[in-house]
């Protein structure tokens, strides 16, 4: 039996300030990782872009990327665009004219408000180009996910690091008022019939997988999804063809 | 090391482990305080179980813990008399209302109960391990050598340490290793011939296992998952995937498990 194309949507790369014990996040540590986990390709984010300025972040991320075919880059951006001409609508045009497919942003970290009246402009861009925007849970409020879903609702919003918190209150209710809104499901989605539940009532287009690297072990996000008692189909389609249609419909 | 030994691959590809004995020495039924839990039925953790691998899951009442243990409890024994070979039940008790305690240890035990589980407080207020009210239960543990399934998250690790000497016939599983207090943990385990270590833990921490197991903690670690509050699979693949020998993936998943509850 051939396992599953596995794609991780949620890889963070990049060794913290502050070293971990045994860990040693870099590009090499996450190539063996796939090859551990037997994964395809991952969507990579840098932890440069938290820990250090945003856009030598990005920087960073795109020299250490260069040549590792299985592993696509995620440009962070901030609604005012990067310092040369903090022209947003420029930093966004020449990041998609560079090949960008796929964009995160971290309001908290970054000192901005998610809400449309200051990040409008980003999702407006995300939106017209069909760049999935990833979006780590814990950034933002419920009501703030609201907001950005009522004014954007084009915006492919992809949720990272969604709490396991059973059949979610908030979760449920945001998935079925915005049908753009996607979910990656991880090891932090450890929810006992969860992923199940959630394709049974939403269907399976809108969930992505990740593997929850650098911090957790890869093999209980792999677990959720293999051992989850859903179609064939959909496993399929969370595993890799939700993710890689998304990417395929972004407009250079 | 292992990525493609039996564990792994039935893993990787979504099949029960078969052939090896598993055991999830940390589950529970019923609802949780803050959150309304998908199914959290007796058949459903069975089928789960099944769909794993997994020949027997250690489970107590979640509302016995927070507060109605005589309800709880009852849940619990009704899936003990529906499925006698696929679950082991801890008893939980009203440890803050010392005058029901003696009546909820004897009825636990004439209902199948063979272990007790112990929540102090954390998200939800509780007494402490070294208020005086958990004497006579510990006591009880000892006198039948039961085993003790404690919820720990770092600080009542020291609040245990006295019972840990004073009971010398209970096994006592500390749960949730990796949460905080890593090497305290590891060092009661260390320390204490009667201590084994609980896995369970929904950040899932990466080479948290592989970290026990160079420790030589091989012997000391237990499985367990935490179903229904997370998902079985997701807390299974940790040591699935861990890499370290085939030989302590056995003793975690299931060997010290079977001898720590005194199954056959």
């Amino acid at each position: 039996m051939t396992p599953l194309k596995l794609i991780a949507c949620d890889a963070l790369v990049g060794v913290s300030r502050k070293p971990h014990p045994w860990l040693h996040p870099d590009v090499a540590d996450l190539q063996r990782e796939l090859a551990r986990l037997d994964l395809s390709a991952a969507i990579v984010r840098h932890r440069q872009c938290l820990e250090n300025f945003p856009y030598w972040g990005n920087e960073v991320l795109m020299r250490e990327l260069a040549g590792q075919s299985s592993l696509l880059p995620a440009i962070c951006l901030t609604p005012d665009g990067a310092p040369a001409g903090h022209s947003f609508e420029q930093t966004f045009a020449s990041a998609l004219a560079a090949g960008m497919r796929v964009a995160w942003m971290s309001p908290k970290e970054h000192m901005f408000s998610a809400l449309p009246w200051c990040s409008g402009r980003l999702y407006a861009a995300c939106a017209a180009a069909r760049v999935p925007l990833l979006l780590e849970y814990p950034q933002v409020t419920p009501d703030e996910l609201e907001q950005i879903l009522t004014a954007c609702p084009d915006l492919r919003l992809v949720l990272l690091r969604v709490p396991r918190l059973g059949r979610h209150r908030i979760l449920y209710n945001l998935l079925e008022r915005h049908p753009n809104l996607h979910v990656c499901v991880s090891s932090t989605y450890s929810v006992h019939e969860g992923l199940p539940e959630l394709v049974a009532n939403f269907g399976f287009e809108r969930f992505v997988w990740g593997s929850s690297y650098p911090e957790a072990e890869g093999g209980a996000s792999v677990a959720i999804l293999t051992y989850a008692n859903i179609p064939e189909e959909a496993r399929r389609a969370i595993a890799h063809g939700n993710i890689e249609r998304l990417l395929a419909e972004v407009k250079s | 090391m292992n990525t493609h030994d039996v564990f792994a691959t039935a893993g990787r590809l979504g099949r029960p482990v078969s052939g090896e004995v598993l055991i999830d020495a940390h589950g529970h039924l019923g609802h949780g305080p803050d959150f309304p839990i998908i199914r959290p039925t007796a058949e459903a953790l069975v089928a789960s179980m099944d769909r794993l691998g997994i020949q027997f899951t250690c489970i107590s009442s979640i509302q016995a813990i927070f507060g109605d243990a005589e309800h709880g409890n009852a849940l619990v024994a009704e899936a003990l008399r529906a499925y006698p070979d696929r679950f082991f039940g801890y008893l939980v008790v009203d440890v803050g209302y010392p005058a029901k305690v003696a009546a909820q240890l004897a009825g636990g035990i004439a209902a199948g109960f063979r272990g007790l589980k112990v929540w102090s407080y954390g998200a939800r207020p509780g007494l402490p391990y070294n208020h005086p009210n958990y004497g006579p239960v510990f006591a009880y543990a000892n006198e039948h050598a039961m085993p003790v399934l404690a919820h720990v998250f770092g600080p009542e690790l020291e609040e245990l340490r006295g019972h840990i000497k004073k009971y010398p016939r209970i096994r006592w599983l500390l749960a949730h290793i990796g949460s905080a207090e890593l090497e305290k943990y590891m060092g009661f385990a260390q320390e204490f011939p009667t201590v084994y270590v609980e896995l369970c833990l929904s950040t899932c921490p990466r080479g948290l296992v592989e970290h026990l197991v160079a420790a030589g903690l091989e012997d000391k670690v237990v499985w367990g998952s935490d179903v229904v509050f997370l998902d079985q699979a997701s807390q299974l693949g940790r040591v699935l995937f861990a890499q370290i020998p085939v030989g302590a993936k056995r003793k975690i998943l299931g060997l010290n498990a079977r001898k720590v509850l005194g199954l056959k």
